[in-house]
């Protein structure tokens, strides 16, 4: 690289012999891309109409809605809708998806709870899950093997993904198969945008996990959205925590419907304006509160492993050498991948000690 | 705001009306794309935009400062003082983490406190490409190279949105003689534009985003539940996603310059069909490797001294070099391996050229391999580097090193779209040279109104292929 001149010339390359480039004026160039805004639009405007809707509630949603409401009007009126439908289906995307993802529930994860396979000894014997929830989860967690592997199923936001993989790190030894289900951009705020409670069941049914592990509310501290109502504001603490409070004792009762054991990760401190740590307590608060309430529900606090002086801390000593280490992002939320490691050993660790996972 | 949004969509369309409406008053113009382009910075966080102020402030003082006298050691003191002034707002806000945790830990070991407070900074998008234009700026004016800039002129040419985030690195020659002449509305290359704009956006949200959430984020993140073959693949994907991610950024800044009436300089050419890694640094992010030759290399000497100082040299560019990247000892080692293999190459060729290297071969042996493996030898070995380059720490490097060669098992995550994903990755470089100029061509042809139905089948067809949202470019942390 050093010494050679690199070969740089200004873009695009021009080969000799080629024809004269045609140019075009500047009015047509403008209306070569109002069309193709306008042909994108009309065939994009259901997915473009439904991301907006998932979009954080504000001016820019409200602004959004009013242009794309009536090109959605005018695409379903002109049949670019269908269209654009059958073309979606035809390149592997569902135009009827909820824009977080994929929320086809099976028929069966609808009505009854979701059959469950119990644990050693038992394993492949289908029982119903209503009645005898409270022995079931008595149960000590099954020693597994290679054959059959203890299966753990890590759901949540962004968190979650780093976590997961943190998680497997630790695992990586053992007769243990994780199955990581972490999606960006989710919680339990904006059902609308993406329903933790419908994507659960279908986790459950299909992976039959032994542990879940949830790592929820990261981009919870906002108003909450009831499909068909109003929006609980935030502000409004009292009604706020109690729809909030509702979700998430949902959702626990779901995880450990099926004989499950759940770990639940607290929310750390954070230094970001989206996540202030007010809103972090009043979480974390609520995830406590409601484990003690759930048989087979650990809680698992993070914010005392992260926390330094009482809030952020963006580097801890760890280790043998007690070196001083980097354990959070620049951007105040996230975690380092050493971060995520520190976590994931302690929930691997509640793991052996408390539900009594041998490996 | 990032290119492959609906909000850079409506962003452009406004900017590109207003842009060729006012080309004929030069000063409102200027006052203009400042706006627009600072506006575009502001998007991201309103809160930094006065590192980029700051940045231009002290690189045209210091431009000014250069010019104004011939006294030599005034001069180089304000060329010093520009650089300086750039390379700390560089230092300070990306490495000053790195540099006093490293301090700290290396004074804990012999039983010593911290030296330096630790503070996190949030790392300004785009810091490192508009403090490195103007460190070229000012050491040019000091060389002589170019003329300092009136204020509104270097001021556009120093934020102008294009290449504001992630490149290409421009030279002021080469940017501000465009500002500064006017813009004929009548002669836009909308085929040219709308082929890097569009191959770009295919590249970035088809092609690199496919990658790196079906086979690279999950063998890199948890390698020791992978086997050998998915830690090959990955490796492989790893290379065609950040060529993807980077070269798709950049094609469609050029893209987006072009139909404002601007030539940006070219930043990728082929690089996995590179035949040395001389010959790759040539094709790969190449305003930024002229700009470690022409302000780092050469004022260390280059290769006019001995051999030994040529490779020092080049390490040490290397090693800067790989730093640049990012502030962590992977990329260190990232860029003293290039350095490495740079040196080992200069060395080859010098007893080549010597008549030393090859010299009572026998009769069968070629005096040099295939280029076929020529070119596999080489993607290999930037492969390795890529290795250290995604990898979280050196642990990672050797565990999926160890496991390469031991974890002998079934691959599900190597599925046949991955496969033909990498496959095509590596073979559309392989394209023949005249293959734009063709569909260009063709494009060209079209009246305006079958153009924009085109593009915007296009784009439906890229927006659903790609995934939800839009993930960050690898290079915006750079």
């Amino acid at each position: 690289m050093l010494d050679t001149r690199p070969r740089l010339s200004f873009a695009p390359n021009r080969l000799p012999g080629m024809p004269t480039r045609r140019v075009t004026p500047a009015g047509r160039v403008l209306v070569t891309m109002l069309v193709c805004f306008l042909v994108w639009g009309l065939l994009d405007a259901r997915e473009l109409r439904r991301s907006a809707e998932a979009s954080p509630i504000g001016a820019r949603r409200t602004a959004a809605l009013l242009v794309l409401d009536p090109l959605f009007f005018v695409s379903r009126w002109t049949g670019m809708d269908a269209l654009g439908g059958v073309a979606s289906r035809l390149l592997g995307r569902n135009p009827d998806d909820a824009p977080g993802g994929d929320l086809a529930v099976p028929p069966s994860a609808h009505g009854a709870p979701p059959a469950r396979i119990v644990g050693t000894g038992r394993r492949g014997v289908r029982l119903p899950a209503s009645g005898g929830l409270r022995e079931y989860m008595l149960l000590p967690v099954r020693r597994p093997s290679r054959k059959s592997p203890e299966r753990i199923l890590v759901i949540g936001d962004s968190f979650a993904i780093g976590l997961g993989l943190g998680v497997s790190r630790s695992l990586a030894n053992g007769p243990v198969k994780v199955v990581r289900q972490g999606r960006e951009s989710t919680g339990l705020a904006r059902p609308d945008y993406f329903n933790w409670t419908a994507q659960l069941r279908v986790d459950v049914e299909r992976f039959r996990p032994d542990i879940i592990v949830a790592m929820l509310g990261g981009n919870d501290f906002q108003d909450l959205v009831v499909p068909g109502h109003d929006t609980v504001r935030r502000f409004n603490i009292t009604a706020w925590n109690a729809l909030y409070r509702q979700r998430v004792s949902r959702l626990m009762a779901l995880a450990t419907s099926g004989g499950a054991r759940l770990v639940w990760v607290g929310l750390p401190p954070s230094r970001s304006p989206v996540l202030p740590d007010t809103g972090v307590v009043r979480m974390n608060d609520i995830y406590q509160t409601e484990a003690t309430y759930h048989p087979g529900v650990v809680y698992l606090d993070s914010w005392r492993l992260f926390a330094r002086a009482g809030g952020y801390a963006a580097f801890l000593r760890m280790g043998k050498g007690h070196r001083l280490t980097q354990v959070r992002e620049s951007d105040g939320v996230h975690f380092t991948v050493v971060g995520y490691q520190r976590l994931a050993d302690s929930v691997t660790g509640v793991m052996r000690s408390i539900l009594g996972l041998r490996l | 705001m990032l290119f492959p949004t609906t909000s850079f969509a409506i962003f452009f369309a406004a900017v590109f009306t207003a842009h060729w409406m006012l080309s004929r008053f030069p000063t409102r113009w200027r006052v203009f794309m400042t706006g627009a382009s600072y506006f575009f910075y502001a998007w991201w966080d309103w809160r930094l935009v006065w590192l980029l102020a700051a940045s231009t402030i002290v690189s045209q003082v210091a431009a000014l400062g250069i010019h104004r006298t011939d006294h030599a050691g005034r001069r180089r003191l304000a060329m010093a003082g520009g650089v300086t002034g750039n390379l700390v707002l560089l230092c300070g806000f990306k490495y000053y983490g790195f540099f006093a945790l490293s301090l700290d830990n290396a004074l804990h070991g012999v039983g010593l406190g911290s030296a330096l407070p630790l503070v996190q900074m949030t790392l300004p998008v785009g810091i490192s490409f508009y403090t490195f234009m103007g460190i070229s700026y000012v050491v040019d004016v000091y060389r002589r190279d170019t003329e300092p800039a009136p204020w509104l002129d270097f001021i556009v040419y120093h934020s102008f949105f294009p290449h504001l985030v992630a490149g290409p690195i421009v030279r002021a020659r080469e940017l501000i003689p465009q500002i500064q002449r006017r813009r004929d509305p009548r002669s836009i290359d909308v085929a040219g534009a709308a082929y890097l704009i569009w191959g770009g956006l295919f590249k970035k949200v088809v092609l690199s985003s496919f990658l790196a959430s079906a086979i690279v984020d999950p063998v890199f993140g948890a390698p020791g539940e992978h086997s050998a073959l998915e830690i090959l693949v990955a490796v492989y994907a790893y290379a065609v996603q950040i060529y993807a991610d980077f070269s798709g950024y950049t094609d469609m800044a050029i893209g987006v310059a072009m139909l404002l009436g601007f030539r940006l300089p070219q930043n990728f050419d082929a690089p996995y069909t590179a035949r040395s890694l001389r010959e790759f640094w040539r094709r790969w992010h190449m305003t930024l490797s002229r700009w470690l030759r022409d302000y780092l290399y050469v004022p260390l000497g280059g290769s006019r001294g001995s051999r030994a100082r040529t490779y020092r040299n080049v390490l040490i560019t290397m090693a800067l070099g790989g730093l640049w990247h990012g502030a962590a000892w992977t990329f260190v080692a990232w860029g003293l391996l290039h350095g490495v293999g740079l040196a080992a190459g200069r060395w080859r060729e010098a007893r080549a050229a010597a008549g030393g290297l090859g010299a009572g071969r026998p009769a069968w042996r070629p005096a040099s391999l295939h280029p076929a493996l020529q070119r596999a030898a080489t993607f290999h070995f930037v492969c390795l580097g890529w290795l250290l380059f995604r990898a979280d720490s050196l642990h990672t490097v050797g565990t999926m090193l160890a496991r390469l060669v031991t974890a002998w098992g079934p691959a599900p995550a190597v599925t046949p779209l991955v496969l033909l994903a990498v496959g095509f990755g590596i073979g559309v470089q392989y394209t023949p040279e005249d293959l734009p100029e063709r569909v260009e061509s063709a494009f060209a042809r079209a009246g305006a109104l079958a153009q924009g139905v085109a593009l915007g089948v296009l784009l439906f067809v890229i927006s659903a292929l790609g995934p939800q949202g839009v993930a960050p470019f690898i290079y915006f942390r750079f």
